[in-house]
């Protein structure tokens, strides 16, 4: 076991007014990827961040290895979520100036680790996620499925326990939606660590090994294998991404000796 | 009328833009006051020396105001430029909802000609609060009468005028450099790199200054002066972001943690961005050094056997009037970089909440701030330094040392000017704070 959450409940305002986001939510996260699935305002993103120690909830308990996150102070969780955490989100995750290896290298940078050793760690993951010959374009530079796969590599890049996405392809088209879950599971079961999705879409939440769905602050259902979903209505041609085994571009080369 | 209705609609319902609109309004009252009181002593000046043979002091007063006209004008378009581009969201909204983009660009240029207006008013209030204060102050041996600082109704409504037309004007500007579209607000174009050509130019202008100082002694010589004077001041302008851009990708080749990494290539990606919290500041230091050696010259004037009676209290008046140019281009700098400053944290809200959702600790996020705005502000106060230094060069440099009053004023002016800059970004860190406090994450349930 990962990380384990016991009756979470998490209550906005007081008396009349309260709201439940969460209303005694139990959830064990093992390897693997994990899907959390529901309909807008069912509390699926407030337990991603209660989970990953980003709000305190207002009772119960989240466990990481032994450690009890309501516990920490508030600097000892951004330690946690740097040293045990990544995180994709829908967009908007990338620092506008930096070009995308000094993006991924960032955590590590964080971490006390040499520019040079962080920036070499970093384009072994952007070639892990399909990105090689490409680190040196800005964020402004790449299309939306290129910027959350720097995203990807970025949160794994310190080889966390737990990777966390929140809605990763809510700001994508279908296709290229698809695509990117594949390389998000692909390279986090490659990276070794536990992946956590928070989604509505069904066509996502299948590529995960589990799902829970939440409504309400609460789960409902969970489904060990793919979650019962109807044919998908027919869409666009897919569209070729880049190899995602595709080796480093000998382009890259001279960027990389040129920041490093 | 459709827009300006649209506008008076939105008018009344932006109470999540108040810090925003609360900074601009600040910004164009600080600017307007400013102005009202450097006009009014110019008036005063001019009125109480008609006639005699004090004109030495209606030329000291005339340099003073260019002086000073420079920074209001730098203010007044930062004010303009913030009343415009924080409002991305809203103006996006609008065309989502159906509004075309020249109905959202009279939106937003009515926006900021409006905040300009309530700006200007509260100004000439701050401009008659500051009356009682700055007629205490002696000249040519006695204060002034307030009857003297006022200015006429004609000028106030000129002023006023012109504070709106320069906030319309500049906003109408900022708005040709960004396209509004439905789903968000874009840059027309990315940051150009600042071209080599703007050190030329700036090498040009600084030489043809040492020959024009041999004309000030006719009027034609004196004009040329002004004009040539005028240019240097641009000059800054022109050296300071390219010098910016050599000093990031210098810091971004030895960036070796993430505060100099941020801090360094902020700089090279627009380093015309990163000028503009500092102009201010380097106008100031600029007008510092240009000062510092008033008092030498005024003893020397005075000193002089034919020196005439009206002059007996120039030294005093010198230093006096060297001290309330500082003051006030220190007040205009300081308003410039605290808009600046929140503005950017503003804008950069959403970045900061990541870079800490995904663990960089705030104390992180506030070094790159500091470095980010130090590394500008140390290059900006060497170039105004410099570039000063030339600009007094034909009189002699050692004139700033010759008397003490000079070297007092150029060091305790560059004092003033960093601690201001400083102060001015540990004001804004809260914000940061508050920023973090609120936890949201961009683009998410």
């Amino acid at each position: 076991m990962i990380l384990s959450a016991r009756n979470l409940v998490m209550t906005y305002g007081v008396a009349d007014a309260a709201s439940h986001a969460l209303a005694g939510v139990d959830l064990d996260i093992d390897a693997g990827s994990l899907a959390i699935m529901g309909p807008s305002g069912s509390g699926k993103s407030t337990l991603l961040h209660c989970l990953a120690g980003i709000q305190r909830p207002t009772a119960g308990s989240v466990v990481l290895r032994r450690a009890e996150l309501a516990s920490m102070s508030d600097r000892e969780r951004t330690a946690l979520r740097r040293h045990d955490f990544g995180f994709v989100f829908q967009s908007g995750q990338l620092v506008a100036e930096l070009p995308a290896v000094e993006n991924v290298a960032l955590p590590l940078m964080l971490d006390g680790t040499d520019r040079r050793t962080a920036i070499r760690r970093a384009a072994g993951y952007l070639a892990l996620v399909g990105l090689a010959g490409l680190e040196g374009r800005r964020p402004g530079e790449l299309s939306g499925g290129q910027a959350q796969r720097v995203a990807i590599a970025r949160a794994l890049v310190a080889e966390p326990s737990v990777v966390f996405a929140d809605e990763p392809t809510g700001a994508l088209d279908q296709a290229t939606g698809e695509e990117i879950l594949r390389v998000l599971v692909r390279a986090t079961s490659q990276a070794g660590a536990a992946l956590v999705v928070v989604t509505h879409d069904p066509a996502i939440a299948r590529h995960c090994a589990r799902t829970v769905v939440m409504r309400d602050g609460r789960i409902v259902a969970e489904y060990h294998a793919r979650p019962p979903i109807p044919e998908p209505v027919e869409g666009p041609e897919p569209v070729q991404g880049p190899d995602p085994v595709a080796g480093p571009d000998p382009a890259a080369g001279p960027f990389l000796e040129r920041i490093a | 009328m459709i827009a300006v209705r649209l506008w008076w609609l939105l008018l009344r319902r932006q109470s999540e833009q108040r810090l925003v609109i609360m900074l601009a309004v600040i910004a164009f009252a600080v600017a307007t006051g400013s102005l009202l009181i450097v006009l009014g002593g110019l008036g005063a000046f001019t009125a109480r020396n008609a006639g005699t043979t004090g004109g030495l002091y209606v030329l000291l007063a005339q340099i003073a105001t260019i002086i000073l006209i420079i920074p209001v004008i730098t203010l007044g378009g930062s004010a303009a430029r913030l009343a415009i581009s924080r409002r991305d969201d809203r103006l996006a909204a609008l065309r989502l909802a159906g509004a075309t983009s020249g109905q959202v660009g009279i939106i937003a240029i009515a926006d900021a000609a409006a905040q300009a207006l309530a700006g200007a008013i509260i100004g000439i209030g701050l401009y008659l609060a500051a009356l009682p204060g700055v007629a205490m102050i002696n000249f040519q041996g006695r204060p002034f009468r307030w009857s003297e600082l006022l200015v006429s109704p004609g000028l106030l409504a000129v002023t006023v005028g012109g504070v709106v037309l320069l906030a319309t004007a500049s906003a109408a500007l900022t708005l040709a450099r960004i396209a509004i579209s439905p789903l968000g607000v874009a840059r027309r174009t990315s940051p150009k790199s600042v071209s080599a050509i703007r050190v030329v130019i700036a090498i040009v202008v600084l030489v043809a200054w040492v020959p024009v100082t041999k004309l000030l002694g006719s009027s034609a010589g004196l004009i040329a002066g002004m004009i040539v004077f005028g240019l240097c001041f641009a000059v800054l302008n022109l050296i300071g972001p390219f010098v910016l851009g050599l000093i990031g990708r210098l810091g971004v080749r030895r960036a070796n943690s993430v505060p100099k990494l941020l801090a360094a290539r902020r700089l090279t990606d627009d380093p015309r961005a990163a000028w503009r919290p500092v102009a201010g500041v380097t106008l100031a230091t600029f007008i510092t050094g240009v000062l510092s050696i008033g008092p030498a010259i005024a003893s020397q004037t005075s000193q002089s056997p034919s020196a005439d009676p009206t002059v007996a209290h120039l030294p005093a008046d010198m230093m006096t009037g060297s001290l309330l140019t500082l003051v006030i281009a220190a007040l205009l700098a300081a308003v410039s970089v605290g808009v600046n400053q929140a503005a950017r944290v503003y804008d950069l809200r959403d970045q900061y909440r990541m870079l800490h959702l995904v663990g960089t600790d705030a104390s992180v996020i506030k070094q790159a701030r500091m470095r980010e705005t130090g590394l500008p502000l140390v290059a900006s106060i060497a170039i105004a330094a410099v570039v000063s230094l030339i600009i007094v060069a034909p009189f002699g440099i050692m004139l700033i040392g010759a008397a003490p009053g000079g070297i007092a004023l150029f060091a305790g002016g560059i004092v003033v000017c960093l601690a201001m800059v400083l102060g001015a970004v540990a004001l804004s860190q809260p914000l940061v704070d508050r920023v973090l406090a609120s936890g949201a994450i961009p683009a998410s349930e």
